[in-house]
């Protein structure tokens, strides 16, 4: 038996569960996000949990392979995969404005670091 | 009128509305400008003290006040503004005052003024910026100036300014839905992006909506402003300068193998190589800053007299108040007149990166890494985990080295390791958090579409899903969502539902005072080992394998300088043995409040016994707080006799009624899965049961290198069929070991059913 951790990838939560349910009935659609423009994001944050003492960087964590049992995992468990490629598709929108934000996050990122450090220059 | 001395009430009281005094309606407005012209306070019409002018002098040379005009007018043109300054420009402070002096806070109302709140997000920094407001403003704290956090009201009918956790600002909500009794809203340190913060943002725009006299000013750090403008519909933003040196900032050539090690060489190598300055380090947790402290001190102790003395100093937020203040002393002299200069080194962790400021750190080392609450949906866990940091924290720990003069930052990482592998942003809490109680908030707010509610950062669908679950299970929430007349009781208990509930039940099986007493050390327990209302910066130091009860936690380390460790470990071990309950950690709480009262809340006693007296003193009155609220909803007030075989029983049953998706089985392999989500996990080495028992119930989910079950205690099978059949249904379960023990229990049941109806 395979000791999961928190942060880690599991299943979703299926469409039978109440909550799905109840979420449904306040108005939600299955594959959009939350907020004033359904912008939220799908899935929950994944954070790996980390129990050594090694440095940042010094060991790449193989995203690939775990995205992929992940996939393996969420395929062999879902029923209805047809809301899934909706989602997928919802998805790749949603990382594509994701990407851009993030640009844009860093960009206003390095002006106020600089605006922070040498507010001379403001 | 008997309001002149400090009140403390119920956190849900309504501040009363009458009895301010009139006299100060005559001053107001005539004082104005500075307010110091005139020589008379303004608000309690007593003459200025000495003290009070000494203070002005230097509250003007902060740097928020060479902006105070621009902002004055700003804020009269503008319903809500955003504020962008770093600390050290003296806003949490002064921005409040300047408010009061410039807005009009009377009402058609003589008697009564509206009030200015001003939001914080841990509760330390609301008590200790009101008191020093109130020394500024020269008014007794609790009168004019006040402060409100959970279990604790220090403000009166008197108050005009109040500061607040943000979490209380949205309980007040709860009772006043459009703020009423105030005229100015202030969220402080909303960079820091609290799940109350986050919260009350999407609320106040609603409620400025309806409120047009009502402002708002957000006040933060620099790095967000731009999307807090976008949020508030392009609100003006002002920008005040900090007071920072800059910062030389340093990176690694290669990533680092162990990052501790390369702290402490980082920490010798400043101390040998760079002139004077103190030293912050970054580390993760309570333990590692321990062992760091140690080895720092061994080091440097190795080098011997040519190097100047250090001070080693921990920081994290279940240390007591005591020994934090020691992060405050000045470095150690040099050992002789030449000798080179003494150097204080604090190792700290994120609580130093915002929350608190230490004058005269020069050297800051940040290894990249802090302890983060993540809470994840599909296995329903909420854990603090150790993760990279965002590049806005590095920026927010750099700067701690410009506070007093130029400083140095040496991050334990390579520069392409911070472009690369750190986000910009820190996820805001509400990313992070379970939200049953927030949903439960949201809900008695009346806000029902919570699927479009105006989140600046909606959570994931999943998370709000969880949430919906959690309070449908519990009866918070009907089928169709609606709050229902349980959800309601349990919406005004400023804790987790789980135990709202489990309260609101208690005197259905005659143990609510029991309850009462087992609730409130839970709750202060947490609140020990998290100061705050947000998880994030404060539980930083929260995790702990000492084998002690929390509650005796600190008092075993603050003994620690006159016993060895193993020393005050036995001995703390042995009086926790002396309260043991073999059923159950939450039953052993409840002997050790038990015991302390039959002590009268002796200190020696407390003392002798390993007992934190704060901690026990603090949950008495968090008790008496849930008293008010059960007797405010004619809960009723019970125990069971002592002596009675079940007085234990039904205690035990009342917890599970509350914790009845918080339970784990043991399985035939002699592992325990959590029912349902079928994870592994240990009981936690801090348990005091004398076996394993077959199910048990668990307050809190541990993630270290193993998954642990912390404060434990043995339920039996059959009640889980018999109180929370709806949540034990077993064609809604997961086939398992613990669903075939549920399918005997419901046949035996069945079978006792149909026997007692033969004998009829």
């Amino acid at each position: 038996m395979e000791e999961v951790k928190g942060g880690s990838s599991s299943s979703a939560i299926r469409s039978s569960n109440i909550g799905f349910q109840l979420l449904k009935k306040c108005g939600w659609t299955e594959g959009t996000g939350l907020g004033v423009a359904e912008q939220g994001r799908l899935e929950p944050i994944q954070v790996h949990a980390k129990n050594d003492k090694q440095g940042l960087g010094s060991r790449k964590i193989n995203n690939n392979n775990k995205n992929k049992r992940h996939q393996l995992l969420r395929d062999s468990t879902s029923k209805d995969n047809e809301a899934k490629k909706k989602a997928k598709a919802l998805s790749k929108r949603a990382k594509k404005l994701q990407e851009q934000e993030k640009k844009l996050q860093d960009k206003e990122f390095e002006r106020a670091f600089f605006r922070e450090f040498w507010p001379d220059n403001v | 009128m008997s309001t002149e001395r400090k009140r403390k009430v119920s956190l849900f009281d309504v501040v009363d509305d009458t009895s301010a005094s009139a006299k100060l309606s005559r001053m107001n407005g005539g004082a104005g400008g500075n307010g110091v012209v005139s020589g008379v306070n303004r608000w309690n019409g007593r003459p200025y003290s000495q003290t009070y002018y000494e203070i002005f002098e230097k509250r003007r040379t902060l740097p928020v006040w060479q902006q105070k005009d621009e902002f004055l007018q700003v804020l009269k043109n503008n319903q809500t503004l955003i504020l962008v300054g770093e600390t050290g420009s003296g806003k949490t402070t002064q921005i409040p005052q300047f408010v009061l002096e410039a807005v009009d806070i009377e009402t058609p109302d003589k008697r009564k003024k509206m009030m200015i709140a001003c939001t914080q997000p841990r509760r330390v920094a609301a008590m200790s910026v009101s008191r020093r407001v109130a020394e500024e403003m020269d008014v007794t704290i609790g009168e004019e100036v006040g402060y409100s956090i959970r279990f604790e009201d220090c403000s009166s009918a008197k108050t005009v300014l109040k500061y607040l956790t943000d979490g209380m600002l949205l309980r007040e909500a709860m009772t006043d839905p459009l703020l009423e009794r105030y005229k100015v809203i202030i969220l402080d340190e909303a960079h820091e992006r609290t799940l109350a913060t986050d919260v009350l943002f999407g609320l106040l725009k609603e409620v400025l909506k309806n409120r047009p006299d009502l402002k708002l000013v957000v006040m933060s750090a620099t790095l967000e402003a731009e999307k807090f403008q976008a949020y508030f519909n392009g609100a003006p933003l002002m920008k005040v300068p900090g007071r920072l040196h800059p910062v030389e900032i340093f990176y690694t050539q290669e990533p680092e193998r162990d990052y501790l090690e390369a702290a402490i060489r980082t920490v010798v190598q400043i101390h040998l190589c760079e002139p004077q300055g103190d030293i912050l380090v970054f580390l993760t947790g309570e333990e590692e800053i321990e062992d760091a402290c140690r080895k720092i001190n061994k080091e440097i102790g190795n080098l011997g007299d040519q190097v100047g003395p250090v001070k080693v100093v921990p920081l994290y937020s279940t240390l007591p108040p005591a020994m934090q203040q020691k992060i405050f002393d000045p470095p150690p002299p040099p050992l002789d007149e030449l000798g080179p200069p003494g150097r204080k080194i604090v190792v700290s962790t994120n609580i130093a990166e915002t929350s608190l400021t230490i004058d005269g750190i020069v050297y800051v080392i940040d290894p990249g890494f802090a302890k983060q609450k993540v809470y994840n949906p599909r296995v329903r866990v909420e854990s603090l985990l150790v993760s990279p940091i965002s590049k806005a924290s590095a920026h927010q720990r750099s700067g701690r080295a410009g506070r007093t003069q130029p400083g140095k930052c040496f991050r334990l990482y390579t520069e392409k390791s911070f472009s690369n592998d750190l986000q910009p942003q820190t996820y805001p809490e509400i990313l992070r958090s379970n939200l049953a109680n927030t949903v439960l908030t949201l809900k008695k707010l009346g806000i029902d579409d919570l699927v479009h509610f105006d989140f600046m950062d909606p959570p994931a669908p999943e998370t709000l899903m969880r949430a919906l679950e959690v309070l449908n299970y519990l009866g918070a929430l009907d089928d169709e969502g609606n709050l229902t007349k349980l959800g309601e009781i349990m919406s005004e208990f400023p804790l987790d539902p789980q135990m709202s509930k489990m309260l609101v039940v208690s005197p259905e099986f005659n143990c609510s005072n029991e309850i009462l007493s087992v609730s409130a050390m839970l709750s202060e327990a947490r609140v020990s080992s998290a100061t705050a209302s947000s998880g994030f910066y404060a539980t930083s130091g929260g995790m702990n394998h000492r084998k002690l009860l929390r509650l005796m936690q600190v008092v075993a380390v603050s003994q620690f300088s006159l016993m060895k460790k193993w020393e005050a470990q036995k001995a703390a071990d042995e009086a926790k043995a002396r309260f043991s309950h073999i059923d159950g950690d939450h039953l052993t709480l409840l002997n050790v409040y038990h015991a302390y009262k039959q002590n009268s809340e002796d200190p020696q006693w407390c003392y002798e016994n390993f007992v934190n007296q704060r901690a026990l003193k603090a949950a008495d009155n968090v008790r008496q707080q849930l008293v008010r609220i059960m007797s405010r909803f004619n809960l009723k007030l019970c125990s069971t006799d002592f002596n009675s075989r079940d007085y234990y029983i039904n205690i035990r049953k009342a917890m599970l009624a509350g914790y009845f998706m918080q339970v784990a089985h043991l399985e035939r392999t002699g592992h325990y899965l959590t029912v349902k989500d079928n994870q592994v996990v240990h009981l936690h080495p801090s348990n005091c049961l004398d076996h394993k028992p077959e199910w048990v119930i668990y307050n809190e989910y541990v993630l270290t290198s193993r998954n642990f079950i912390r404060t434990v205690t043995d339920i039996r099978g059959e009640w889980l069929v018999d109180i929370a059949p709806h949540y034990y249904d077993l064609t809604n379960f997961p086939s398992c070991e613990a669903k075939r023990v549920l399918e005997r229990l419901y046949k035996k049941r069945e079978k006792e059913r149909e026997d007692s109806k033969n004998r009829k």
